[in-house]
């Protein structure tokens, strides 16, 4: 039976993929034999022996699984429900009376990503007419993920590279000028790729204007507990909002504050205005996430619901948190002291300090960034970011050396 | 973004065998999924970036989640003739014609074994003429197979039908499941996998399997993917796997067995030969939505109205019970 061949391959019109600009940079630090290197571009927490971290509050959350014995059953397509009350209440506070009232729609999601797309999934389609409005700069992949969705953006302004701080009158005038009703993606805290949080009183001017043009304000929070060592103070932004009233949208993600990276664990959570809102929402995210992955992932969700569920767990899981966040401020201390101790021209370098979060944008330009790789062997973003999570103590003042002449030598 | 290396190249190896020429030429391009459901959602907005015109046939009837997929990936579909009511068979000459009068180049959604809802599969013979048609008519065969080892309880056997389609010379593309077969369910692990031409085609598919699936979840989760690529690398687990798959195989078929056997005993004079013709999970016993519900409301035994029994949830302890409801809501007086 001789059969007809495909002359012309389908696939004919399949181009290479552009590599990820993240991925890039490890790859070359992979590939780079010299003893000083240093990769600042990985987003993931690393230990002063620059290793990756388990939590230990994780292996003993795994270890009293495998004693238990649970079986594997798919989860419902919401997820595990004592991860999403935990999760709520992580988020919201166990009191809060959103909670209490039943009014926040919460589904397990894949972590931050599955988070925000299924988010993004539902404006698309409920809300075809509107707009997100996203920070300038931002992470790279919510882009990707609203054009996937098929979700009109733009931005609004947030980096000023003049005070390597916030630009808060851009911020607010472009928030403004959005037509009434966009969705206002805000990162919660430790802005990615950043590090600038507005400050208490600006997030009140923030939510002042975005109630006023009946914006829905869309959090992402990948850092809770992460970013200040507080999981009370670092959601403080969010729960400014919902004390105002407004409906919100919440995407977590427990990649960096329990470690569980690879695990994709995360919720969207969806703050409305009454417990019958919320059924309906969640009733239509879960129609949204039926036909991308039926249900989510059990082992991830498992570990959270039983370090949040278990007192001493939790209170282990405070205390690394709090040790790896201060580990992040004690890294950003030292490099600011051997910039300060080092650098001769009186250029302020405070604003290190004041930057929170995995995350610093250093002001360096693509070409002083390259300077960084070329001559040091310091791995980052061409955007100027250096992830603190991959420094040590130990390297601070080589680091320093090299911003120092990269932002001085190099134009 | 494309997940666990080695678990891919076990899957691969159990779909398209271990001594595929396809695997050693690296033409498969391949990623971790989110079960089979993430793998055919996968496959489903590649179609809609890299082939826009191309529309899916989805066989009458199917897994309803496929409709779902396809639909939320904005695929156009159509559906083909499958399942043959009056014999609780296969309509195989109303698939040929389906396959024969669809445009030529067109995409069919297969289901590789154990087809669900109907537990009805084409024979070998019957494969290998839906192959050469295919060729005929240069029509894209995507296999869903989401119960390899579950349906047989011989993995091989069970991916006879994508062998036929390779031999032929079809480059396919394949979703795989380790939800039923290794009992992973809630973990979501699973593999997307599609022919090309040649190396760099693959590569360069795989790159954009990737960017699809980068804005949906980033990369996929470990757990399973880690158990799967321990069991399948490791000979004596791998070995232990194909026996308890073939445990729960045979479980399933000894009830199928068990079930007609007592329809008989009850002196049922209708046919009950499907339920052991069938293969896989499910049988679909042809009983109607209104003797459904009087077998949940009288007799307290749920399934799906259209007749759809679940043979995972029938055991040497129940099948008696089952059989006698299911013989007095069907006997004609």
């Amino acid at each position: 039976m001789m059969a007809v061949a495909v002359d012309i391959s389908r696939f004919e019109g399949v181009p290479m993929a552009p590599p990820d600009p993240i991925l890039g940079v490890s790859e070359a630090f992979r590939a780079d034999k010299n003893d000083l290197k240093l990769n600042l571009g990985v987003g993931a927490y690393r230990t002063e022996e620059l290793q990756p971290y388990v939590l230990n509050v994780v292996k003993k959350a795994e270890n009293l699984m495998l004693e238990k014995g649970e079986n594997k059953e798919y989860l419902p397509i919401e997820g595990l429900a004592a991860f999403n009350k935990a999760t709520a209440e992580l988020l919201f506070g166990a009191d809060n009376p959103v909670i209490k009232q039943g009014r926040v729609a919460t589904l397990q999601s894949l972590s931050g990503t599955g988070s925000l797309r299924l988010a993004a999934a539902f404006i698309q389609r409920y809300f075809p007419e509107a707009k997100v409005l996203i920070s300038s700069p931002t992470w790279g992949n919510h882009k990707n993920i609203f054009n996937d969705a098929r979700v009109p953006w733009s931005e609004y302004r947030y980096y000023d590279p003049k005070t390597v701080g916030l630009d808060f009158e851009g911020m607010i005038a472009d928030i403004q000028a959005a037509p009434d009703g966009s969705f206002v993606l805000l990162h919660g805290c430790a802005h990615n790729p950043t590090g600038i949080d507005p400050t208490p009183e600006q997030w009140e001017k923030i939510a002042d204007v975005i109630q006023e043009k009946k914006h829905m304000p869309f959090f992402d929070v990948a850092y809770q507990g992460f970013a200040s060592g507080s999981l009370d103070e670092d959601a403080s932004s969010v729960r400014l909002f919902v004390e105002r009233g407004l409906e919100v949208f919440v995407a977590q993600s427990y990649s960096k504050n329990l470690g569980l990276y690879a695990e994709r664990i995360g919720a969207i959570n969806v703050v409305c205005s009454a417990p019958e809102v919320a059924n309906r929402v969640k009733s239509q995210l879960k129609r949204l996430a039926r036909p991308m992955y039926s249900n989510p992932p059990i082992h991830g969700a498992r570990i959270v619901a039983n370090v949040v569920g278990d007192p001493v767990m939790f209170g282990e899981w405070k205390q690394e948190m709090e040790e790896m966040a201060g580990r992040i401020k004690n890294v950003r201390q030292k490099l600011y002291d051997s910039l300060s101790a080092k650098d001769k021209s009186g250029k302020d370098w405070s604003f290190i300090l004041r930057q929170i979060g995995m995350f610093s944008y250093t002001g360096l330009n693509k070409t002083q960034s390259d300077n960084m790789t070329d001559k040091w062997h310091i791995y980052m973003t061409k955007d100027g970011r250096i992830s603190l999570a991959g420094l040590s103590l130990a390297k601070c003042e080589y680091l320093a050396d090299a911003i120092i002449d990269s932002f001085h030598n190099i134009s | 973004m494309g997940g666990s290396i080695k678990m891919i190249n076990e899957s691969l190896k159990l779909a398209y065998g271990e001594d595929s020429d396809l695997i050693k030429d690296k033409r498969i391009a391949a990623v971790q999924s989110l079960s089979g459901t993430g793998a055919c959602r996968l496959f489903a907005d590649f179609q809609r970036r890299f082939l826009p015109d191309s529309q899916i046939y989805i066989p009458t009837p199917t897994w309803s989640n496929h409709h779902n997929i396809w639909r939320d990936a904005q695929v156009p579909q159509r559906t083909f003739t499958y399942y043959h009511p009056e014999t609780r068979g296969l309509d195989f000459a109303g698939l040929m014609d389906d396959i024969k009068n669809a445009p030529n180049g067109s995409f069919f959604l297969l289901h590789a074994c154990a087809h669900n809802p109907t537990g009805v599969d084409p024979t070998e013979e019957q494969w290998r003429e839906i192959s050469y048609q295919f060729k005929v008519k240069n029509h894209f065969p995507f296999f869903d197979m989401a119960y390899q080892g579950f349906a047989s309880g011989d993995p091989e056997r069970d991916a006879k039908a994508i062998r036929i389609f390779l031999e032929d010379g079809h480059q396919i593309g394949c979703a795989q499941s380790y939800a039923k077969n290794m009992g992973l369910y809630g973990q979501r692990a699973g593999c997307l996998s599609i022919v090309c031409e040649d190396e760099m085609q693959a590569v360069a598919v795989k790159s954009q399997l990737q960017q699809i699936a980068r804005p949906m979840y980033s990369n996929p989760p470990v757990h399973g993917a880690l158990v799967v690529s321990i069991i399948l690398n490791d000979p004596e687990l791998k070995s232990l796997w194909l026996k308890e798959v073939k445990g729960m195989a045979d479980r399933i078929i000894g009830m199928r067995k068990a079930l007609k056997d007592n329809l008989e005993q009850l002196g049922s004079t209708l046919p009950w030969d499907h339920i052991t013709n069938q293969i896989g999970m499910f049988c679909y016993s042809g009983m109607t939505p209104e003797q459904v519900d009087r077998l949940t409301n009288e007799y307290h035994i749920y399934m799906t109205r259209n007749g759809r029994i679940s043979m995972a949830g029938v055991t040497t302890g129940n099948v008696a019970y089952l059989a006698n409801a299911i013989h007095e809501v069907t006997k004609t007086k």
